[in-house]
């Protein structure tokens, strides 16, 4: 099950990701902002429509925890844009993308307890070396 | 580098928020429509007061609606895959999608890839093999 739906959110995932490519290469990147706003504004009228359907009402924790992912993805984009302008892309990419992985792993293991299996510890590290080549 | 650890510590710190909600039992539905809107809410303000206004085509309008839908469906489907694995291999994965658009860039684009993008593309399906979480249920 976690598998597939990891999967899912992967493709999902790798489709924004060729939605900034377009950006560029439609030559939008000054509405980057604009196009931010956009696609937020999309999905949250995505889920509103969800919503609607599924006549769901917000607990005080949905709202105060979805609030907090929004203010912290929020700031990671607002730094994220200003380090892509002053770094060149071979640093930022590889250090972001391994950089990431290596303080979730270790948030996780801190408030979580997260243990990882042996077999995972190697994937992880090999997840890294991919992100390297990827970007670099 | 400062502006950078600054990002990278958001961005973990919000995927540790992601598990937090599913550990708590919060509403996917919410948790992913409300983030949207604050995120909406905080750059309309910097529209409105930096940019000083909204600019929008129809290319913008089609490539924001395939991102839209994209980050909607995307954390959507990650609230629920926290349910079954760890928050740290299912970010690691999250990640690696950034393949995705290395290979649109290789079929859409016709750009020809380099023997390093080829071996973190062969290196890719080997990590997420090794990083599979046995089934807790389901």
């Amino acid at each position: 099950m976690w598998l597939s739906l990891i999967l899912l959110s992967f493709f999902f995932e790798g489709l924004l990701g060729v939605a900034e490519k377009m950006v560029r290469e439609l030559n939008l990147g000054e509405m980057r902002n604009d196009y931010i706003f956009l696609y937020n504004l999309i999905a949250a009228f995505i889920g509103g429509l969800f919503l609607i359907r599924e006549r769901e009402r917000p607990g005080s924790k949905d709202l105060f925890i979805g609030s907090l992912i929004g203010l912290a993805f929020y700031f990671a984009a607002f730094f994220c844009l200003q380090a892509i302008l002053e770094l060149p892309g071979i640093i930022y990419f590889s250090v972001a993308g391994v950089g990431g992985i290596l303080l979730v792993t270790s948030l996780s293991h801190l408030i979580w307890r997260e243990k990882l299996k042996k077999k995972q510890v190697y994937g992880l590290t090999l997840a890294c070396l991919s992100l390297v080549l990827l970007t670099i | 580098m400062f502006h950078l650890t600054l990002g990278i510590i958001f961005a973990g710190i919000g995927s540790t928020f992601y598990k937090l909600a599913e550990e708590k039992g919060c509403s996917r539905l919410w948790v992913n429509t409300i983030s949207r809107l604050l995120v909406v809410l905080l750059i309309s303000l910097h529209l409105a007061f930096i940019e000083k206004g909204f600019h929008s085509n129809l290319k913008l309008l089609g490539v924001g609606l395939l991102g839209g839908v994209s980050i909607f469906f995307g954390r959507w489907l990650f609230l629920q895959a926290l349910r079954y694995g760890k928050v740290s291999v299912s970010w690691t994965v999250l990640n690696l999608a950034v393949i995705i658009p290395i290979l649109a860039s290789i079929i859409i684009w016709k750009e020809t890839p380099d023997i390093k993008k080829t071996l973190g593309i062969v290196l890719f399906p080997l990590s997420v093999l090794l990083l599979r979480e046995e089934n807790k249920c389901g």
